[in-house]
C-alpha cells in the first residue's frame, strides 16, 4: 500500500525523524500530523492536522476533545475520531500507573509468592519475578532449568527478558516438587548464571529461593550465596 | 485468519470499543485495537505475543524502540505508534499541569517529572531560569546507560558562559529506580556547584526523578555549598 501512496516518502521521514530524537524533534503540529498518519492512512494529514489546531488549540486539547466536536472537522469522520478517543485512553491510562499488584518485599512474601508458582508441579523450572523499585511484581516468567544449564536460552535472550520488564531487581525461584528444599549444584550453577547476568545488565539480585515438598529455602537469608 | 473474518472481529472491537469504553476492554484486545491501525497482518496473534513479552501495554509503551522493532513482526509503523503513547502522555501532562516558575522544590520536582515521562533510558538536562525562577530554557547534556551517565563539565560550562541567566538547575532520571542519589551523583553535584560559582554563577538544585519519586539536593543538606548559603528566592522543605 505505502508503495502507491503518494505520501509514503514523506511519512516514512517523520516517523524516522520520531524515533530518532524522540517526542523533542518535532513541534506540536507535526506529531499532530504524525498520529493522524493511523487514523487517515490515505490522504495528506498535514491540513487536517492544521484544522484541528485551528479548533482546539493544542495537541493536548485536541486529544481531550469531545468525539462529537472531532467527527466534524474536515477529514477527521467517525473513525478520525475514535482514533484520537482511543489514543486519549492509551495516554491517560500509561499516567496512572495501577500500584496494585503484589508488594514483595520480605522474605516471606517472596517465599509464598513463588510457593504458589510451584505449587501443582514436580517440573524442574525456574521463575523469575521481575520486581520494580518499589518490589512490586512487574512480571512472572517460567522456564525449564534444563534451558538455561544447557544454554538453549542464551545468556543474551535471558537478558533481554529481563530488560524488556522494566525490572529494578530479581528474585528467582526453583522448583525442587516433593525433594527437600535445599540447593544442589544444578542450583547453585543457575544462581551463578543470573548473578552473572544480572550484574551486568545492572539489575540487582535479590535473592535465589528453593521450593520443595511445601517449604522454602531463601539462598540470601541462609548465606548459601552472596548477592552483593 | 481469513481476510473476511479478520474485517469482522476488527469491526466487532471498535463497536466495543465505541459502547462500552476503554476499561471494557481486555488488555489484549487494547492492544488488539491499537495494532489494527497501524497493519493489516494478525494483530490478535500479534498483541498475544507481544503482551505475554512484555507484560503489560506500559510495559510496551516504555521499551527501547530499537529492541522491539528487532522482532520482525513489529514493523515501523506499529513501534511509532506504541512510542506515541508516553509522547501523548507527556503532552497532556505539560497541557494540565503547566509549570513555568521554578521557586520552590516541589515545583521543580513537578518540572522535572513532567519532563522524563517517556524517557527511554537516563538523560541528564540542565535548565536555565532568570532572577524570578521562570524557565528560559533546557538543553540535554547527556544520555547514559542504566549504570552511568557521563557529562563533561565543559558543556555545562559551555551552558552556563552562553547564557543570560545566573540561575541553573540540574536533573536526571532514574527510569526504574529510586531517587536515592549515588556517590557519583553526589560529587558530581558539589563539582558542577563549585564550576558554576567561579563563573559567577549558582546552581539552584539537582533534582533526581526515580519511578514514583524525586529527590532535591538542596533539601538533602549532603552537599556544604547548598547548606551554607541560602537561595533567596527558591523556597525548600
Amino acid at each position: 500500500m505505502d508503495s502507491k501512496n503518494p505520501h509514503a516518502g514523506h511519512r516514512s521521514r517523520m516517523r524516522k525523524r520520531f524515533l530518532a530524537s524522540g517526542f523533542d524533534a518535532l513541534y506540536e503540529h507535526e506529531l499532530l500530523e504524525l498520529l493522524l498518519f493511523y487514523a487517515r492512512p490515505v490522504v495528506n494529514t498535514n491540513n487536517i492536522a492544521h484544522a484541528l489546531t485551528d479548533e482546539f488549540g493544542s495537541l493536548g486539547k485536541a486529544l481531550s476533545a469531545d468525539k462529537d466536536k472531532l467527527c466534524e472537522i474536515d477529514g477527521m469522520g467517525s473513525s478520525g475520531a475514535l482514533f484520537m478517543k482511543l489514543m486519549y485512553d492509551f495516554s491517560t491510562s500509561y499516567l496512572k500507573r495501577s500500584h496494585s499488584s503484589e508488594t514483595l518485599n520480605t522474605v516471606k512474601q517472596l517465599s509464598d509468592c513463588i510457593s504458589e508458582q510451584f505449587s501443582s508441579s514436580q517440573a524442574k523450572i525456574c521463575n523469575i519475578l521481575c520486581l520494580s523499585s518499589q518490589s512490586e511484581l512487574l512480571r512472572s516468567i517460567t522456564l525449564p532449568v534444563d534451558d538455561i544449564t544447557k544454554g538453549s536460552i542464551s545468556q543474551k535472550e535471558l537478558a533481554a527478558m529481563i530488560l524488556k520488564s522494566g525490572a529494578f531487581s530479581v528474585c528467582i525461584g526453583l522448583n525442587h516438587g516433593n525433594d527437600l528444599a535445599l540447593p544442589n549444584d544444578s542450583d547453585f550453577i543457575v544462581t551463578r548464571i543470573f548473578a552473572e547476568i544480572l550484574s551486568a545488565i545492572g539489575i540487582s539480585f535479590r535473592d535465589c529461593i528453593i521450593y520443595g515438598n511445601e517449604n522454602c529455602f531463601s539462598m540470601r537469608s541462609n548465606g548459601a550465596f552472596s548477592f552483593r | 485468519m481469513a481476510d473476511k473474518e479478520k474485517k469482522l472481529r476488527r469491526e466487532l472491537l471498535r463497536n466495543k470499543y465505541n459502547d462500552k469504553g476503554f476499561d471494557a476492554l481486555t488488555e489484549e484486545e487494547k492492544l488488539e485495537l491499537l495494532l489494527s491501525f497501524s497493519c493489516t497482518g494478525d494483530t490478535a496473534q500479534l498483541a498475544k505475543e507481544l503482551l505475554s513479552e512484555y507484560g503489560s501495554i506500559n510495559a510496551l509503551a516504555d521499551a527501547d524502540t530499537e529492541l522491539l522493532m528487532k522482532d520482525k513482526k513489529v514493523s515501523e509503523q506499529a513501534s511509532v505508534l506504541i512510542k506515541l503513547i508516553p509522547c501523548l502522555s507527556r503532552t497532556l501532562y505539560l497541557e494540565r499541569f503547566k509549570i513555568t516558575t521554578l521557586n520552590s522544590s516541589d515545583s521543580a520536582k513537578s518540572f522535572f517529572t513532567s519532563h522524563f515521562i517517556g524517557a527511554v533510558g537516563e538523560q541528564l538536562i540542565i535548565t536555565a531560569v532568570n532572577k524570578r525562577f521562570r524557565v528560559v530554557n533546557t538543553k540535554v547534556l547527556a544520555f547514559g546507560s542504566p549504570s552511568q551517565t557521563y557529562a563533561s563539565y565543559r558543556d555545562i560550562a559551555d551552558f552556563a558562559v552562553k547564557s543570560s541567566c545566573t540561575i541553573f538547575f540540574m536533573a536526571h532520571n532514574h527510569p526504574q529506580g529510586v531517587s536515592r542519589p549515588s556517590d557519583s551523583d553526589i560529587l558530581f553535584t558539589k563539582n558542577v556547584s563549585n564550576t558554576l560559582l567561579r563563573l559567577g554563577s549558582v546552581l539552584a538544585d539537582h533534582i533526581i526523578i526515580g519511578a514514583d519519586s524525586a529527590f532535591s539536593f538542596r533539601e538533602s543538606g549532603l552537599i556544604p555549598n547548598f547548606s551554607s548559603s541560602t537561595l533567596t528566592g527558591y523556597s525548600c522543605k
